[in-house]
């Protein structure tokens, strides 16, 4: 089984856009795909998912309240995927999220054993999951430094903006110093036509990998870049203007929706680069 | 639940006879630590107006179980909340019917009690380390494994998440090489994070659970 934890060092970089939407091609290439929400701090995946009820958020399954099984629902059906996708939600109330503000040493390690206990069951009979997916906290924290113990792989997003590029090699440089994990970054956000020909990837590649090797001694793969979805931005506002309305509305999986969209084949190319299986 | 040292002492708090099964680094001098009990548990029966009223203390992580048998204790030190009520009632009872009348008019020479330390380690060799190096202050929390040299860094967590493993199951979690594996598990378990001890033949690896 592989794993990875989609990180960013900031909020709002599209970190877990990426991750739900590379668990839709991973799945839709048959993969079986564990997707977590392990950013405690601001949970969202849940909002891309139509969900009848309240679902059982993970945080229970650390206080022992409900079982493993009960708190990871499979969307394959629903999203007519050919893999299975299993999410496991963490909770978004405040009284969560102020609770994991708060987290001390004990109670984290507790939490890297039950999310270890996923990892161990969900890739044997009957879960037989390929890739389990992090969505983690930003920045640097207990449930961060969890999820990169408990992972193989990391992937950084970025974007290309002088304060997170910096922000982000610091943070990579620190934490690879003490890390056996395979690291790998994207730029995520960027101008379209900025990125609009090969020739200007590949200017941009070189450029990047140059101020990365500068920066930070860590061995950290580029991977590729992808385009500000302007369109998604206004379907998303769109969707805000509905759910305040009361009306029914749900996000968009560009993936899913429109596999043929920039974003979609842009994902499509990195997910190539990230594991052989 | 890891055992960590018996202490068998008189009620006024003399040191009858002690066995240790963890790193000498961090025991406690045993003749303070008779006398603090005896004075905890005196203390106890003073407020309470009950025998052997105390019956535990909790200091940094490590439990003190305390059973008071007629003219002595027996303290149990371990990683558990819960009183291993079976383990502390066979140690006392055993040394009772074996020097119940010696005890009584006992003058100091503890060298009379050393054969007992082969009945309290057939008796706790389920709990304890056998290589008495486990520390009980060093733990296997989220900051510690991420410290640990990245080689080692999986074995670790696997270790930390089944609490008890033999190599081979900690290999198959870690999809490693065994030896690779044994290596890194010695490492820890000579660093002090985890104890080994023999279960039906076995060689078992364990950390405590209590994090």
């Amino acid at each position: 089984m592989e794993s990875i934890a989609i990180h960013s060092h900031k909020g709002g970089v599209g970190k877990s856009t990426i991750a739900l939407n590379l668990a839709v091609i991973l799945s839709n290439e048959g993969k079986n795909v564990c997707l977590i929400d392990a950013d405690f701090h601001a949970p969202n995946l849940h909002t891309f998912f139509d969900m009848d009820e309240e679902p059982n958020y993970l945080n229970e399954y650390f206080d022992n309240a409900v079982s493993m099984d009960s708190c990871l629902y499979d969307f394959s059906e629903k999203m007519g995927l050919t893999g299975k996708l299993l999410v496991g939600f963490s909770d978004p109330t405040s009284k969560s999220i102020t609770r994991m503000l708060r987290l001390d040493g004990r109670t984290a390690t507790k939490m890297l054993k039950r999310l270890m206990s996923i990892k161990s069951v969900i890739r044997k009979d009957p879960y037989n999951i390929d890739v389990l997916i992090l969505d983690t906290t930003p920045g640097i924290g207990l449930t961060t430094i969890n999820s990169f113990i408990l992972t193989e792989n990391i992937l950084f997003i970025i974007k290309l903006s002088n304060a997170d590029m910096d922000g982000t090699t610091h943070m990579v440089e620190g934490l690879l110093e003490s890390l056996p994990n395979k690291s790998m970054m994207i730029a995520n956000q960027i101008p379209p036509d900025k990125i609009s020909t090969e020739e200007k990837r590949k200017d941009l590649n070189k450029l990047i990998m140059k101020d990365l090797r500068e920066r930070s001694e860590s061995d950290i793969e580029f991977l590729g870049w992808i385009a500000a979805d302007t369109e998604l931005l206004t379907i998303e506002f769109e969707n805000a203007i509905k759910s305040i309305k009361g009306e029914a509305s749900q996000r968009v999986i560009r993936t899913l929706d429109h596999p043929d969209h920039p974003f979609s084949t842009s994902l499509v190319d990195i997910r190539k680069k990230l594991f052989d299986i | 639940m890891i055992l960590y040292a018996v202490y068998v002492i008189t009620k006024d708090g003399r040191e009858i006879m002690s066995e240790i099964f963890q790193s000498p680094e961090n025991v406690p001098n045993q003749s303070i630590l008779s006398g603090l009990l005896s004075a905890f548990q005196y203390m106890s029966e003073d407020l309470t107006k009950r025998e052997g009223a105390a019956e535990k203390l909790s200091l940094s992580g490590l439990v003190y179980h305390i059973r008071t048998f007629s003219d002595f204790m027996v303290v149990l030190v371990t990683d558990a909340d819960s009183p291993p009520a079976k383990v502390i009632d066979s140690i006392g009872w055993r040394f009772m019917q074996l020097y119940g009348e010696e005890i009584e008019r006992w003058g100091g020479n503890q060298t009379i009690f050393e054969e007992f330390r082969g009945v309290i380690n057939s008796i706790v060799k389920k709990h304890i380390d056998k290589s008495r190096s486990v520390d009980p202050n060093k733990r296997l929390d989220t900051a510690t494994i991420y410290l640990l040299p990245k080689e080692i860094q999986s074995t670790a967590l696997a270790i930390a998440t089944l609490e008890k493993a033999t190599v081979s199951q900690v290999a198959e979690e870690v999809n490693q090489e065994l030896a690779d594996v044994e290596k890194h598990l010695i490492t820890l378990q000579k660093e002090g994070y985890i104890g080994i001890r023999d279960q039906d033949g076995e060689l078992l690896y364990f950390c405590t659970a209590s994090i």
